[in-house]
């Protein structure tokens, strides 16, 4: 920053001014189109937080370019994969503090939490493009659909079903043939999943489509203990709900809107539903199966609706990984050195092809390299960590093209 | 051998397998625009120069990637005019893998910037109005339509 003063003398020479006066042979109208194009360039490789909130405040030819939806579509594709990490600031309200966590340094495995900008929201359900979809933090019953970092929003009428969204199984996807952004609500399977458009009109309604069975007896689940959770989706495209099913996952194309079974791997032993959980892993889903306290078995589906073929990613072993002490553990080295037992982590997300994240029921995270067979914890100063929604910052509108 | 003349008339020689990293310089050989030599009049000498080193080090560590990797980091560690001037050059040169790494390296710069350091680096005067100012500031109400 000391440079700065010289470097304004000499930019002065070289770098463009808007009268155009230009360097050498250059035209003065193309040297401006030239100009700008060199800061949509680098404006798009900057993160969109920072693009929003100081970058539309330098001068007006910033401000405009930043709304452009060429430049917003292409700023997006430049954002880095997050997870959204939710969880409730007192059992007596509705607010969550969220925060967003990235995994990065050297063996990629370090872990940064930072705050999202907002101090307080409702319960996140699900997360597409930067958009993010919530509980209403004070009335029960209702759901939004808003931009993270433009806080842009818009609140969902009631749901027919009379769903008060406290367990329930929602989703925000977006269909890539009409390229409009879907709601996808189940709660009571024999009154159907609830649909909501957010780009129709003003008075537009939640559209009813059958549930994925045709009679009671099909439910694989105990009707005592179930209720649906919110699905794991690939890409905003693809659904995929946990069902409590030893054979089964039940999932949708966000396009198409039809419900369908997808039967679970082969696995060495009978499936019991207790033992798997679902993640995105890479831009596939993955099925993650806890075999024993020391074995973890990590399965991809490569295309659920041509052929449901499933191939064993990776075997998560005990015995074989290497664990990494937290920098600044205060505990003794045999202490926090003690790998955690397998059975009793959850896989809670992935993150690009090869990591997968791990909660464990004490609420600390693990997080896991594949590659390189290498295990982090990451304790988390957050209360009571309860959705890890994967997530990537843009300044989308769902009406953006 | 490609003969490269810059704007300040330094010249230089190079490998056309490496020359057509640059796009421009690729059409121009292909539209039949370099029997002698290609005039760079948008370049000076010392970021051409700059510029070659970089396609010359892509071109024969291609495979490289952890190599490449420390190379481009060393590679963007100037001043910051110098870093504006290889964009300008690989904009006119049109060398894509060279325009990323330095528009990237000023983006990961800006990010942690004020406004006005911003409007300093670029040269930019601000031309918003106070009530133009405030309500971009304040913009930041839940907006819900």
């Amino acid at each position: 920053m000391e440079a700065l003063q010289n470097d304004k003398v000499r930019n002065r020479k070289n770098i463009s001014r808007k009268d155009g006066e230009g360097r050498g042979a250059m035209e003065s109208t193309s040297f401006k189109d030239f100009h700008e194009s060199i800061i949509f360039g680098i404006l798009v490789k900057v993160p969109p937080s920072y693009v929003y909130k100081n970058g539309r405040l330098v001068c007006r030819a910033w401000r405009d370019l930043i709304s452009r939806d060429d430049f917003i579509v292409q700023n997006f594709m430049e954002t880095k994969a997050e997870l959204l990490v939710g969880g409730p600031t007192s059992r007596r309200n509705g607010f969550f503090e969220v925060k967003l966590m990235e995994v990065g340094g050297a063996l990629q495995l370090d872990c940064k939490l930072r705050d999202c900008g907002l101090c307080r929201m409702g319960r996140p359900r699900s997360s597409c493009n930067g958009l993010l979809l919530l509980n209403h933090p004070k009335k029960e019953g209702l759901l939004q659909v808003m931009n993270l970092i433009t806080t842009v929003g818009l609140t969902l009428p009631k749901c027919p079903s009379g769903c008060r969204h406290k367990a329930c199984g929602s989703a925000l996807g977006f269909d890539p043939n009409k390229k409009e952004y879907k709601v996808i609500h189940m709660y009571a399977d024999s009154f159907g999943f609830e649909i909501f458009n957010l780009a129709g009109p003003p008075d537009a309604a939640w559209r009813i489509i059958p549930g994925p069975w045709e009679g009671l007896q099909e439910r694989p689940y105990d009707f005592e203990r179930f209720s649906w959770s919110d699905p794991i989706s690939v890409n905003g495209r693809v659904l995929h709900w946990h069902v409590a099913s030893n054979e089964y996952i039940i999932s949708m194309d966000v396009s198409e809107e039809i419900s369908t079974k997808t039967y679970l791997p082969n696995i060495s032993e009978e499936i019991e539903s207790y033992k798997y959980t679902l993640a995105e892993l890479g831009g596939y889903l993955s099925f993650v199966y806890a075999l024993s306290d020391i074995q973890v078995d990590i399965w991809i589906l490569d295309d659920c609706f041509r052929g449901q073929i499933w191939s064993k990613k990776h075997s998560i072993q005990l015995d074989l990984i290497k664990y990494v002490t937290p920098e600044n553990s205060l505990l003794p080295a045999n202490h926090a050195n003690a790998l955690p037992n397998l059975s009793k982590l959850v896989a809670v997300a992935g993150r690009g092809c090869d990591i997968l994240i791990l909660k464990h029921e004490n609420s600390c995270l693990y997080i896991y390299d594949m590659k390189h067979r290498v295990m982090k914890k990451f304790k988390m100063n957050m209360k009571n960590p309860m959705c890890f929604i994967p997530h990537r910052s843009s300044l989308l509108h769902w009406r953006t093209s | 051998m490609i003969v490269l003349n810059s704007s300040d008339g330094a010249t230089f020689e190079v490998e056309e397998s490496v020359a057509v990293q640059s796009q421009t310089i690729k059409h121009m050989i292909e539209d039949n625009c370099a029997d002698t030599s290609i005039p760079l009049p948008n370049v000076n000498g010392v970021t051409l120069a700059r510029v070659l080193e970089y396609i010359k080090k892509h071109a024969e560590a291609k495979d490289d990637e952890e190599g490449l990797k420390s190379f481009d980091a060393e590679f963007v560690k100037v001043d910051q005019a110098s870093l504006f001037e290889i964009i300008l050059a690989a904009n006119y040169l049109d060398i894509k893998g060279l325009l990323d790494l330095t528009c990237q390296t000023v983006a990961d710069q800006i990010k942690d910037l004020t406004v006005e350091e911003v409007r300093a680096i670029f040269n930019i005067m601000n031309d918003f109005t106070p009530e133009e100012e405030a309500k971009l500031r304040n913009d930041h109400a839940w907006a819900f339509e």
